[in-house]
């Protein structure tokens, strides 16, 4: 077995490796060709010689990692964290891209909404990815609002937005 | 020098300094750099020997806080917290919260009297050693603190290696440090500074979290088995001799020697200590576990890195880090120049100052046994409400640690980037080393081809730069060689 690449806890020579690989190629590519239109300078090695360095050495690791995985025989085993039932993966994964719609909104909204209206949109969003049950639903959004208020603006100081509700 | 500490003003002001720093140590985005700086009109009203006493209860405090976050919530408080966090919470999840953070805390105080011992005794000593390190050497001892790392991460080399160079990637961006020029910004005004480095801690640790987290809402059985004996901190003395004192000594002189480095802080401590501490164990493979080992390497090195940082900038006015760089400025306004003649002329100062660093110390050990009930309640909160708080405050740390929006947006997209490396078997850690500590590898690459006419051969016609590149180079081989012997 090559120890360069062998079995981490989370997935090992699959597939994954060889998509990640390529992700990173691209990545490395990108990065390179924007270092390449960084101005140089004169008599040193300039601002774009260690992005250009640091691309040819993602290039190269990346291309290791997605070769090693083309090349190595299908694991046996499933990765580590895989998900027991298969249907379930998928509901799993959307669970997640709905974290990041909800953080995202959050984030976006934060001044808009102001802290306590979008802290409490956000906890109630994310929590019913968690759990259906009403009880925490209703007191969990309440809780996290008034803890991060009472350490943030109370006991540090913060200014809050305060949004709509002024 | 310790009848100043007996005035209960002074007393007050440095308990209040060491309470204060803990708080905001363990509250991800919150920095003991942040403290200190919202605290420095605060200092003007007191005098120059509590404002200083202040400071480095502030100091201290936040360097040991950031590891009660990192252990109850998987969220490092601070950058230097994070190799603490692999093991740490991994004892915590094993229902010996109490445990993990009694060692901590023990381990930060035997690392904190350490570097104190040796700011007392070697400072202009020291001071000498850390002038010998030039930018050849700053070099190579930063690619021998991203090497380690690299290696001593979970997961394949190859993969740990990426990971560093991505973190490496998100430094170049903003301005260039030597040559004025934009690099990566697309334009964004925002990105003309640089990623900032607090949201990215945040979102690679908290919103990466809160991500894997939702992915499994089944199987709530370890958090119940973490609440039954989690506020005991039984054991805490047996873990830490299992440890062994040969640790928390090297450690501690680890620490102590990056501190006292101009520029290079707690973090690359804390990584130093923990890769050497898994390089030379019989055990390597069990880092990561939940062993005392991976809480005592990296808790004792980054607080004896508090006392090392102390003396460039006693000795000569040269803030070891971002910390010691805003106290710097503190003691500035209050009259004081540090430098060679500090320890004659206002030999009134130095002394409550060490006085102060070892009682905040002192404090930190009883402040931190006492509370361990309050913190092991952490751990036993519902997850469908300790997630969503944990993404709620991740956004609104991120907001307070900049004050604008850009940060909330730059730790959601550097949790999905978290979120996504964790899932496909990357490393995150070196990619938060990159980032720390690129800017310094840059810098002092350029430079040193720079003031050498671009010869290539300065790397190596230092002795110090020499070793330390053929240790980088010999690591991973050590590493390999560790990890074949693995059952």
């Amino acid at each position: 077995m090559d120890r360069l690449t062998a079995p981490g806890p989370e997935g090992g020579r699959t597939r994954r490796d060889v998509a990640s690989g390529a992700v990173l190629l691209g990545v490395a590519v990108a990065y390179g060709l924007g270092a390449l239109r960084v101005p140089g300078a004169e008599g040193e090695p300039g601002p774009a010689f260690v992005p250009v360095v640091l691309a040819v050495l993602l290039a190269g690791l990346a291309a290791w990692i997605a070769g090693s995985a083309l090349v190595a025989p299908s694991p046996a085993e499933e990765p580590a964290d895989a998900l027991p039932f298969p249907s379930g993966r998928a509901r799993s994964e959307a669970r997640v891209w709905l974290a990041v719609a909800a953080t995202a909104a959050y984030a976006a909204l934060f001044h808009v909404l102001g802290f306590a209206l979008g802290t409490a949109g956000y906890t109630f969003a994310v929590t019913r990815l968690f759990t259906r049950n009403r009880r925490v639903l209703v007191t969990a959004p309440v809780l996290v609002t008034l803890v991060l208020y009472a350490c943030f603006r109370l006991g540090l100081g913060v200014r809050l937005p305060p949004g709509p509700l002024g | 020098m310790t009848d100043v500490l007996l005035d209960p003003a002074t007393l007050t002001a440095l308990a209040g300094g060491v309470l204060l720093g803990i708080v905001v140590g363990a509250v991800p985005g919150l920095t003991a750099t942040l403290a200190i700086s919202l605290l420095l009109p605060l200092t003007f009203q007191l005098s120059a020997v509590r404002a200083i006493v202040m400071m480095t209860g502030i100091f201290t405090g936040g360097i040991y806080g950031g590891s009660i976050a990192a252990i109850t919530l998987r969220i490092p408080g601070a950058p230097a917290s994070a190799m603490t966090m692999l093991d740490g919470h991994e004892m915590a999840r094993q229902g010996r919260t109490g445990t993990a953070i009694a060692l901590s805390t023990f381990s930060s105080v035997v690392g904190g009297v350490f570097g104190g011992v040796v700011l007392v005794l070697f400072a202009p000593q020291l001071a000498d050693v850390a002038l010998t390190f030039q930018s050849p050497e700053m070099f190579s001892l930063v690619v021998l603190a991203l090497v380690a790392v690299a290696t001593a991460s979970q997961g394949s080399l190859a993969k740990g290696m990426a990971a560093t160079v991505v973190g490496l990637m998100l430094s170049t961006v903003g301005i260039d440090r030597l040559v004025p020029v934009p690099r990566f910004t697309f334009g964004s005004v925002s990105l003309l500074v640089g990623v900032p480095l607090i949201p990215v801690v945040i979102g690679l640790f908290a919103v990466a979290e809160l991500l894997h987290q939702v992915r499994r809402t089944e199987d709530d059985a370890p958090r119940a088995a973490a609440a039954a004996g989690a506020h005991r901190a039984a054991g805490w003395w047996r873990a830490a001799r299992e440890a062994g004192w040969r640790l928390f000594l090297k450690s501690s002189a680890i620490g102590t020697l990056v501190g006292a480095l101009p520029g290079a802080g707690a973090a690359m401590a804390a990584f130093l200590a923990y890769t050497e501490a898994k390089r030379a164990s019989p055990r390597p493979e069990a880092f990561g576990t939940g062993i005392p080992e991976g809480i005592v390497a990296p808790e004792a090195a980054n607080n004896a890195m508090t006392g090392g940082a102390f003396i460039p900038m006693l000795a000569f006015g040269i803030p070891g880090d971002a910390v010691t760089a805003v106290i710097l400025g503190g003691l500035v306004v209050h009259g004081i120049t540090p430098g060679p003649q500090l320890f004659q002329d206002e030999a009134g100062l130095v002394g409550p100052l060490f006085a102060a660093y070892f009682a905040s110390y002192a404090l930190i050990l009883v402040l931190g046994m006492a509370l361990i009930p309050l913190y092991s309640r952490i751990t036993r909160v519902p997850r469908e409400v300790m997630f969503p708080f944990i993404g709620a405050l991740a956004i609104v740390s991120s907001f307070t640690s900049e004050g604008t929006a850009f940060a909330m947006y730059v730790a959601t997209a550097v949790g999905v980037l978290g979120y996504l490396l964790r899932r496909y078997g990357y490393p995150v850690i070196p990619v938060l080393l990159g980032l720390i500590l690129g800017p310094m590898l840059e810098a002092n690459f350029r430079r040193s081809l720079i003031l050498a006419d671009g010869d290539a051969s300065v790397f190596v016609r230092s002795p110090i730069s020499l070793v330390l590149l053929v240790m980088a180079a010999l690591l991973p081989v050590w590493m390999l060689r560790a990890r074949r012997r693995e059952p």
